[in-house]
């Protein structure tokens, strides 16, 4: 039968969350040969609001967790096709074909690439919701030597440890809205790394270039692979292909799993501190056990009979 | 972003046969099996030289020698040619046309060939004097009107490129033109689309001269040409 029993409410609870949350940021960036083009990703976010409800079955569920973009910006790097004229047909015989072609000459000296990048911090709602269980881990404080008393690990500051996680059973990353403006920023970032990149040239050469290569936007769109749907294609890209998403789902669930506990018992639990010639008071908590339930978050507790 | 511009087809305004430079060729058939020496000349000056093996067991129709490349040493004539460490030796079809152009650089060449065993005679061909069967062929890039010249005599009819705009569809180039220059003096102007090829199909002792004369508003589109540009997009990456 334990010893103790400790009831804290959900209100206590969501700030004990509150304090996990608020820990938590990220700074990340990555990138990925598609072959025909690299698109990268740097993003920033920490998180923000986030519901506990607490459940009946001995876990909690917390919802619209918003993320907080601080960073997020997008950028894409494509090979334009090696662009050639010439190449006609001089002399061609009956049943044969051509027999005498003229040679091509390739108005680029290098394949040229084009780069765009757009900043899609504030464009994107997203949220993440989550379910979890309590995992109570006793965690032996690494720095401790091995055969250390209580007392000297007092006196160290080196006691263990109940700590308390919450162990996500799953982590969702809803993509609530991106901006109308994403699609004419696209656009308009496309536009301007055509023209950056033919900036040089007479006008005569750039409508030429782009008639060949037409419409430029076109070609670019279609190497990029991008539909009619754009916030589909960036939602796609960003979180399937370069694996944003993942990562985002990942470190939130790392985070509550074992990085931040939502709470941390000292063991044994400090009662009385140092008075004078007296030695604290500490209690060995010999078995720990926590239970959700709709109302409360319930800790209960047995005293062992040493230190 | 990076784009490593061929200028050289962006300044052009002359295009000679006889001076062969990018965008322009000369293509000239060997009607007797033997092997045939060209001298290839820059500026007037003897830079290098290769060999064609003409024979009718030759199965390529066409070698093509580019000629800066041969300049340097730099084999990127693959159709035709062997890979002789030294002299490249070029193999084609009696059949078969040798065709010379330029892809890199300013160009201004022109190639002398002759029968290899019979050296010492006059140049079986010599891409300054174009005779019946010689080809020359270009694609003019730049808008605008054209006169063109037989050597240096006087114009034999004027050309005229037509600018095109980039449209919905990717624009294709029509099949190119071909003009027999015995029958020029028929034509008053000859019209063609940016990017079109033309072929002047020579008669006797031709050298096709064309020098770009204007363009005037009518095939003229799009801005001056920007020098130089700072966007912040590229200053930041350095």
């Amino acid at each position: 039968m334990a010893h103790l029993t400790i009831a804290t409410s959900e209100t206590a609870v969501q700030k004990l969350f509150n304090g996990i949350r608020d820990n938590f940021s990220i700074d990340e960036s990555d990138s990925v040969d598609f072959g025909p083009f690299t698109a990268g990703y740097e993003v920033a976010f920490h998180l923000e609001g986030g519901d506990v409800d607490m459940q009946a079955d001995n876990s909690i569920v917390v919802k619209e967790l918003d993320i907080k973009w601080d960073k997020l910006r997008f950028y894409a790097g494509i090979d334009i096709p090696e662009l050639c004229i010439g190449g006609f047909c001089i002399i061609a015989l009956p049943f044969v074909g051509c027999v005498l072609r003229a040679p091509e000459i390739c108005i680029f000296e290098d394949d040229p690439d084009i780069g765009i990048d757009l900043d899609l911090n504030g464009l994107l709602t997203s949220e993440i919701s989550l379910a979890a269980k309590p995992d109570l881990q006793y965690v032996v404080n690494p720095a401790r030597p091995a055969g250390m008393n209580w007392l000297d690990a007092e006196d160290a500051n080196l006691a263990n440890m109940w700590k308390l996680f919450i162990d996500p059973e799953w982590v969702d990353i809803d993509i609530f809205d991106w901006s109308d403006i994403v699609g004419d920023l696209l656009e308009n970032a496309l536009d301007n790394a055509i023209d950056d990149l033919l900036f040089f040239l007479p006008g005569w050469a750039k409508d030429l270039i782009s008639a060949i290569l037409g419409p430029v936007i076109d070609l670019v769109r279609g190497i990029l692979d991008i539909g009619d749907d754009i916030d589909e294609w960036l939602s796609d890209l960003l979180g399937v292909s370069l694996g944003l998403f993942d990562l985002i789902i990942t470190a939130v669930a790392d985070l509550l799993a074992d990085q931040f506990p939502l709470i941390e018992i000292e063991d044994p639990f400090p009662i009385l501190p140092y008075q004078g010639s007296l030695i604290p008071v500490k209690l060995p908590i010999e078995d720990l056990d926590v239970t959700f339930t709709e109302d409360e978050l319930v800790i209960t507790a047995s005293i062992g009979e040493t230190l | 972003m990076s784009a490593k511009i061929n200028r050289h087809l962006i300044k052009q305004t002359r295009f000679d046969s006889g001076s062969l430079t990018q965008l322009g060729f000369v293509a000239h058939q060997y009607k007797t099996s033997g092997r045939y020496k060209v001298d290839v000349y820059r500026e007037n000056e003897l830079r290098t030289s290769c060999y064609i093996d003409v024979d009718t067991d030759n199965e390529s129709l066409q070698a093509s020698i580019e000629l800066s490349g041969l300049e340097l040493g730099i084999n990127t004539s693959k159709k035709g040619s062997c890979c002789d460490s030294n002299v490249k030796i070029y193999k084609i079809n009696r059949e078969g046309y040798a065709l010379f152009y330029v892809n890199k650089g300013a160009g201004k060449y022109h190639v002398k060939s002759y029968y290899l065993e019979s050296r010492g005679e006059s140049y079986l061909f010599d891409s300054t004097t174009l005779n019946k069967g010689d080809l020359f062929g270009l694609t003019l890039l730049r808008p605008g009107r054209y006169q063109l010249r037989d050597g240096n005599s006087n114009p034999l009819s004027s050309l005229v490129v037509e600018a095109v705009k980039p449209l919905e569809k990717k624009y294709v180039p029509p099949e190119a033109i071909n003009v027999e220059l015995s029958e020029i003096h028929k034509m008053k102007e000859i019209s063609l689309l940016q990017a079109q090829g033309i072929i002047f199909n020579a008669k006797s002792d031709n050298r096709v001269i064309i020098d770009f004369e204007d363009d005037d508003e009518k095939h003229q589109c799009g801005d001056r040409p920007i020098a130089a540009r700072w966007t912040k997009s590229n200053a930041k990456r350095g």
